[in-house]
């Protein structure tokens, strides 16, 4: 099977199990007593968390592949795989106020996860930065991979820092009944879905762009 | 020649350089020191016990004007030609970078010192009684500061508007350090135990885990 | 007493209203990878 063939498929998946997702979200997960129904945003919320964190787990590695092989399919993997969990870390920090407005009635609170997440984010908007600031550069693809290299180690100090600095915390164990916990399994498979035709997606358009940028340095 | 020896040799080149060149070190000074007179307008300092919340302020100085001071410290090499020279020499390119992160090291150091004694002078910050627990977490948390602060000039130092990105690109990973910072200068300024601090620990992983993850990247990030 | 008791459990469990922050979250949501769909569409345009 071809990639486009692939993508093509993965994004049918994704728009049905996504669909799936959001029908037994909307219509049969039940009400949580406390929250209401805002706390329906947990099942995209921590679902794109934890593909976020994969995502920029899969990027620090092909990083590491890049600097050791010094192939550059590899630099492209690790900047679409940042490029798409940068996006999933995107969804949480915009879904976690909205649900903290709700139940805590502020719009931010320094929560440890949150605020570890927006550490996290803006240490790869600087990534993104300086992979613009750098694009007409010879070392540009080893220098982005030495910075996703370091940001990632920094994530369990971070964590443990902003653990012990901040005072709210989440629940720690979350109690599900079986339909909440039904309908969290449907979106965790329709939100990793989602992640793998979006970075698919993103791939192929990365590399349309180096066949471009080949062509047009091999036509004078 | 042992390794030693190059990083020592390649610390007192660099060193020479920048006291020669000494516009990099004053600006950076005058601009702590600025700021320090700024904070003072800012806060009012009869009214802010800086003792208690001043050090999370004391670090922000360090942090502005040291990547002041850092961001710099690879450009003028490439201007030069002398990292090109260097990289083509047989020296081990770890030793370049240890020569060059004790450079900024001392003078991070030397910032600090300058630094305590002004805020004493204008701020009232009475650091004297607990200047041992103090000098030890200061320079626990400078050793990673100055590393990651050293790798990153590095990488941006060929990056066209790279001054720009460097304070960006480097603050978000400091943000463990910086808590960890003012916590511990507060406690040492409140005569609380430092040597056992969680905070003490924390930073001692972040200087072993990034000074051994600079000297193995440093390579790449200047690899033609 | 016991009439004070019984109100203040059906205060405790009243559930509140929520629903118009849900519909903002998944707007957002929604939005996000809109968005990022849309870039990626530009990116792809722009190649051709």
């Amino acid at each position: 099977m071809s990639l486009r063939t692939w993508v093509r498929t993965l994004w049918g998946l994704a728009a049905v199990l996504n669909g799936a997702a959001l029908a037994m979200i909307f219509f049969y997960a039940p009400v949580e007593i406390q929250m209401g129904a805002v706390q329906k945003i947990f099942y995209y919320h921590v679902p794109s968390a934890i593909a976020g964190y994969v995502l920029l787990f899969l990027a620090f590695l092909f990083s590491i592949l890049y600097l050791w092989k010094d192939d550059p399919s590899y630099d492209l993997l690790a900047y679409t795989t940042a490029e798409v969990g940068f996006v999933f870390i995107t969804v949480v920090l915009v879904t976690g106020p909205i649900w903290g407005r709700s139940a805590w009635g502020k719009w931010w609170v320094w929560e440890p996860r949150l605020t570890s997440a927006l550490i996290l984010w803006l240490m790869y908007s600087a990534y993104f930065l300086l992979r613009l600031f750098s694009r007409h550069e010879a070392r540009a693809a080893r220098i982005a991979a030495v910075v996703a290299i370091i940001a990632f180690f920094d994530v369990p100090i971070v964590h443990k820092a902003i653990e012990w600095w901040g005072s709210i915390v989440h629940p720690k164990k979350v109690v599900l009944e079986p339909p909440m916990r039904q309908t969290f399994f449907v979106a965790m498979i329709a939100v990793f879905t989602l992640a793998a035709a979006l970075t698919l997606t993103r791939f192929m358009v990365g590399k349309a762009e180096e066949r471009r940028q080949a062509q047009r340095e091999a036509t004078p | 020649m042992n390794y030693v020896r190059v990083v020592a040799l390649i610390f007192a080149k660099d060193f020479r350089e920048e006291l020669r060149r000494k516009e990099n070190v004053i600006s950076s000074l005058l601009f702590a020191f600025l700021s320090l007179v700024l904070f003072a307008f800012a806060l009012d300092p009869t009214q802010v016990d800086l003792n208690r919340t001043g050090s999370g302020l004391l670090w922000l100085i360090i942090l502005f004007a040291g990547s002041l001071f850092m961001g710099a410290s690879f450009r003028k090499e490439m201007e030069t030609g002398t990292l090109q020279a260097l990289l083509l020499s047989p020296t081990d390119r770890s030793a370049i970078f240890l020569g060059k992160f004790l450079v900024n090291l001392v003078f991070l150091l030397f910032l600090e010192g300058l630094l305590l004694v002004f805020a004493y002078l204008l701020l009232d910050v009475q650091t004297g009684p607990v200047l041992v627990p103090l000098a030890v977490a200061w320079i626990a948390v400078t050793v990673g500061y100055a590393a990651l602060g050293t790798l990153f000039s590095a990488l941006i130092a060929n990056v066209r508007g790279g001054q720009v990105i460097y304070p960006i690109l480097l603050f978000p990973v400091l943000i463990p350090l910086v808590i960890a910072a003012a916590t511990l200068t507060q406690d040492a300024l409140a005569g609380r135990p430092v040597y056992t601090s969680q905070w003490l620990r924390l930073v001692a992983l972040f200087d072993t885990l990034f000074v051994t993850a600079s000297v193995f990247l440093f390579e790449y990030a200047v690899e033609e | 007493m016991t009439a004070a008791l019984g109100l203040l459990q059906e205060v405790a469990i009243k559930t509140p209203d929520t629903t118009g922050y849900l519909r903002m979250g998944y707007a957002a949501i929604g939005a996000i990878f809109a968005a990022y769909l849309l870039f990626l569409w530009m990116r792809a345009r722009s190649e051709k």
